[in-house]
């Protein structure tokens, strides 16, 4: 694996890569907090937090459009090549990704506020813990998944790579204990179904974690690993 | 420490003193093994095949162990720094550089599996086979006319007048310059614009008809549009011409070439296909010089 260990003759090309690389981690942190106030605003039940939620994805949306016009400028002066240009189509592709991550987030959120506002009811106990459990493993991989972009650990992306096996046999556990218990929710069918959206956007999330790791591997070594099973 | 240096030298001592043919030929595999070119250097279907090609100027070896196939219909794009060696192998592929006093070349160059450098071949032919357009365009202080039909005729290509001129159509017409110049054929070659005057030079290889088109930096004293010409117009001649570019330009050998070599201190390091080399390079050197770490 090559490692990148030396400037540019064009040293202020080097200053527009590290800005581009910034710019998708400050992106990266913005969502993953957006993710974490979600997912305390489920575990809390505080609509007002899960409205913050949402109002934050402007910011991130902002980001979104600030950094693919530095990829745009970047392809037109520079002409990326090597592992300039996989650095740069990895960066714009992880982009995408974290903005739909901050969709997601969004997405729990409006659950939350649908969960909790009509009746200020809580969903049952038991479906709860378990989508929350499966939250913290989600939240746990996104992170890692943002550090793999901080790093460019190719090692370190195989590593998380093998582990999405594991955490999408937890999902459908998860989702075939709701369905068995969907029926006998505290909160009627409705709050099975806000759940279920919960779960469903857990997954994206997870998903979007793992095509990180994937232009991690990408942006190393030049091995395209998407659409491939794990 | 002092034993540890007294006893590496007696070391090395031994081994010069225990040099043989074998220990020789042993050292010359390794240096072998340790110069090879990265990425495939043979072609499927090879119009040139060069093998273990060294050329020396004097005492100074310019380029070391070279071995590359240039394949039928295909342009590749010979990179690299400053005095890598990537023009002294383009003028040995026409025995261009037997013009050089002092120049030494070793090695086998075939062009459809005839040594090229075998004793007794007639060079001018061959010239003409492997004809080559140079950094300046260079037309004859001669009309436009003159220019084109000077190589045939002394090739002895057209044998009445309206052969010849067929012959300058054609290659006027190929080069993409007719239209602008089929009213002016009288006036001077040298009255034409650089990028035009760049044309008339690649119609004149064409007009002998050459197999091969060598290539030295054709565009680096043209505007963009006429390089935009040129670059177009070399991807049309790949249909009927093998060409093989030196190109300071990354760009201009991303855009016009299949298949890409990069040259670094008189060794080539890697070859493969063009986008290959420019998305995902096998070699540091050849990262370091196209990511532009390297000067």
């Amino acid at each position: 694996m090559k490692q990148i260990t030396e400037g540019h003759v064009l040293r202020r090309y080097d200053g527009e890569l590290r800005e581009l690389h910034y710019k998708v981690l400050e992106m990266g942190t913005l969502v993953l907090t957006q993710v974490r106030g979600a997912l305390g605003a489920l575990k809390s039940g505080d609509t007002e937090l899960a409205a913050r939620v949402i109002d934050d994805d402007d910011r991130v949306d902002d980001l979104e459009v600030e950094a693919d016009t530095e990829v745009v400028a970047l392809f037109a002066r520079r002409c990326p090549k090597g592992s300039d240009l996989r650095l740069v189509m990895a960066l714009s592709k992880a982009i995408t990704d974290l903005e739909r991550v901050g969709d997601e987030a969004v997405k729990i959120a409006s659950s939350v506020e649908r969960l909790y506002a009509v009746r200020g009811d809580r969903p049952s106990e038991v479906s709860l813990n378990e989508v929350l459990a499966l939250a913290d493993t989600v939240v746990r991989r996104f992170e890692s998944s943002l550090r793999l972009v901080d790093s460019w650990d190719a090692e370190d992306a195989q590593r998380f790579i093998a582990g999405q096996r594991e955490i999408a046999d937890k999902f459908h556990r998860v989702l075939a204990e709701m369905l068995d218990n969907g029926g006998d929710e505290a909160g009627g069918p409705g709050f099975a179904v806000n759940l279920v959206l919960i779960l469903k956007a857990l997954e994206r999330v997870a998903s979007h974690a793992e095509n990180l790791a994937e232009y991690v591997i990408y942006q190393a070594m030049g091995l395209v690993l998407r659409h491939h099973a794990v | 420490m002092n034993t540890l240096a007294e006893s590496s030298t007696v070391q090395s001592r031994e081994s010069v003193k225990m040099k043989s043919p074998e220990k020789e030929a042993l050292i010359a595999a390794h240096q072998r093994e340790f110069t090879k070119t990265i990425g495939e250097i043979a072609s499927p279907n090879p119009r040139i095949a060069a093998r273990e090609v060294n050329v020396y100027y004097g005492d100074k070896h310019a380029i070391q162990n070279i071995g590359l196939d240039i394949g039928h219909n295909e342009v590749i794009a010979l990179i690299g720094p400053s005095g890598c060696g990537k023009s002294t192998f383009l003028r040995c592929l026409n025995r261009m550089n037997d013009t050089i006093p002092g120049c030494r070349v070793t090695g086998s160059i075939r062009l459809d599996g005839q040594d090229i450098y075998e004793g007794g071949l007639d060079v001018v032919p061959l010239r003409a086979q492997v004809g080559m357009v140079f950094q300046k365009p260079n037309p004859f202080p001669k009309s436009i006319y003159e220019n084109v039909a000077y190589g045939p005729k002394i090739h002895g290509l057209a044998s009445t007048k309206a052969e010849l001129e067929e012959i300058v159509e054609t290659s006027l017409r190929r080069a993409g310059l007719w239209d602008e110049v089929k009213d002016d054929l009288a006036k001077p070659g040298t009255s034409l614009s650089g990028g035009q005057q760049q044309r008339l030079c690649i119609a004149r290889t064409i007009a002998v008809g050459p197999e091969v088109i060598l290539m030295d930096e054709p565009c680096s004293a043209l505007d963009p549009i006429a390089t935009a010409k040129i670059e177009q117009l070399i991807d049309e001649l790949r249909e009927l011409y093998t060409i093989a570019i030196v190109t300071h330009s990354m760009q201009q050998a991303a855009r016009v070439s299949q298949r890409t070599a990069y040259f670094h201190l008189g060794r080539l390091i890697e070859v493969g296909e063009t986008a290959q080399i420019f998305t995902n390079p096998r070699h540091p050197l050849t990262e370091d010089y196209i990511t532009g770490r390297f000067g």
